[in-house]
């Protein structure tokens, strides 16, 4: 009798031991994330947003746009707010082809172009300050200081550093293997580690500057993605994630999902730093791209790309 | 229907009906053409106007038409398959060819051919519809590289 006792009482122990070495090891706890809808800018019928490609925030959360149709970098306040525009079509200083994605670093506008070479610089009040001549086009990109650049290419393994004249400084390699048609990558740096997920693989992954990978997590169970053979090239053809960024309450990091998702271009996966899966967030309209500004507004394209939707996060 | 009735089913038949029918009733653009006496329509491919690296394909074939200076035009966005008749939908492609004129500097009017009515003369990138004074002898020259099926 006594013996079976004390095989319970060593089996609680035990319980308990694991269950505060779970909570201990637990980055996020139960939270789940919700979203309610704060904004919309532009106007759904007269507005001049045409279709906006990238979009970017600075610290008193004013909203950067780079809109495809009209060749321009817009810019609203944070109460969406039309304040200035820029640009026209043309490959000059200040002028742009395929305006795309944009990214804001200490008081700077990065705007990169789609299919097309070189980063430009402009102020907040968009006045166009120099060029970085990159000699191929990016997929993603971001100032990352130090006055660098770190992008990624579409034929790639690595994300390359560049200096402001374009010349190529370190690189932090992703992936060995060399199946470089499915390879390309969406990524972000903060707290001095690179997270990254794949366009056209189920994977998601974090990191150190150095390269070494600190942990990889596959949400979407997903173990062959569709592909179309034309001519000699085998091409991939379901996006699994679009775009990676981060919150700043709890560094969280928010992956949108592509077609492969169970709501198409609508589900964000949430993660912690560690990798682990916290909620999933499902938007009300497809979208190209997410970003979280300061007050941790997360905001998405909606009606193809005419209009802003700015959403407030709200954790439980 | 070969394309001397085609034409003359819209720019004669077509508008003179519109004359017994409230506006709302009949596409605007056809409305709009009878009352603006254009002698120029400029078919734009839909497909290549919301693609972001096609469009700048247009961009010789719209410079050639300013240079031209030709004063009664208007523009047509055409597409080659069904779109959405949804309000959304329309909304959405009014808004592009809103920011299409915008970034391209077009001055003349540009509607979008939602009821399909130009499908079988579309062809990809831009084309030109040249009408005489009786508006019945048509010539049609593709702008773009890619040559259309009439």
């Amino acid at each position: 009798m006594i013996t079976i006792m004390n095989i319970k009482k060593k089996k609680l122990k035990i319980f308990f031991l694991l269950f505060f070495i779970s909570l201990a090891f637990s980055d996020a706890g139960e939270v789940t994330i919700k979203i309610k809808e704060a904004l919309t800018i532009g106007n759904e019928r007269r507005g001049i947003i045409f279709q906006w490609v990238g979009l970017t925030t600075d610290p008193e959360n004013n909203i950067y746009i780079t809109d495809l149709k009209d060749y321009s970098v817009k810019k609203y306040n944070s109460e969406g707010k039309f304040l200035k525009k820029a640009g026209r079509k043309g490959q000059g200083p200040g002028e742009f082809l395929t305006p795309g994605p944009i990214d804001f670093h200490d008081g700077f506008l990065y705007i990169g172009q789609i299919q097309h070479p070189g980063i430009q610089i402009f102020d907040t009040d968009l006045n166009y300050i120099k060029s970085i001549p990159i000699n191929q086009p990016l997929i993603s990109f971001q100032a990352v200081g130090n006055d660098q650049i770190a992008g990624s290419i579409f034929l790639g393994n690595k994300i390359q550093l560049y200096d402001f004249d374009g010349k190529e400084a370190m690189a932090i390699p992703y992936v060995q293997n060399e199946d470089f048609m499915l390879n390309a990558v969406e990524f972000r740096m903060f707290n001095n580690n690179l997270y990254v997920c794949f366009q056209w693989k189920d994977i998601i992954c974090k990191f150190s500057l150095t390269g070494k990978k600190i942990w990889e997590r596959n949400i979407l169970k997903v173990k062959k993605i569709k592909t179309k053979k034309i001519k000699n090239f085998t091409l991939p053809q379901d996006i699994c994630f679009k775009t990676i960024t981060s919150d700043c309450e709890r560094n969280f990091i928010f992956v949108l999902g592509g077609h492969l998702s169970k709501n198409v271009n609508r589900d964000v996966y949430v993660l912690t730093p560690k990798g682990k899966w916290v909620d999933t967030i499902t938007l009300p309209e497809q979208t190209h791209t997410i970003h979280i500004d300061s007050e941790n507004f997360l905001l998405s394209r909606s009606e193809y790309g005419t209009l802003v939707k700015k959403f407030k996060l709200i954790f439980q | 229907m070969n394309l001397k009735s085609l034409i003359l089913t819209f720019f004669v038949f077509l508008p003179l009906i519109s004359l017994f029918l409230p506006y709302n009733a009949f596409p605007c653009y056809l409305v709009a053409q009878s009352r603006f006496d254009s002698n120029y329509i400029v078919l734009i491919d839909l497909n290549t106007m919301i693609c972001p690296v096609c469009i700048n394909s247009i961009e010789g074939a719209l410079n050639d038409l300013k240079m031209k200076k030709l004063d009664k035009v208007i523009g047509i966005v055409v597409c080659d398959k069904p779109v959405s008749q949804s309000e959304r939908n329309l909304r959405i492609v009014n808004k592009q060819i809103m920011g299409f004129k915008t970034g391209f500097k077009i001055s003349f009017p540009v509607y979008f051919d939602s009821n399909g009515l130009f499908s079988s003369l579309h062809g990809n990138g831009i084309s030109l519809i040249e009408l005489n004074n009786k508006n019945n002898l048509v010539i049609k020259k593709h702008l773009t590289q890619k040559k259309v099926k009439l």
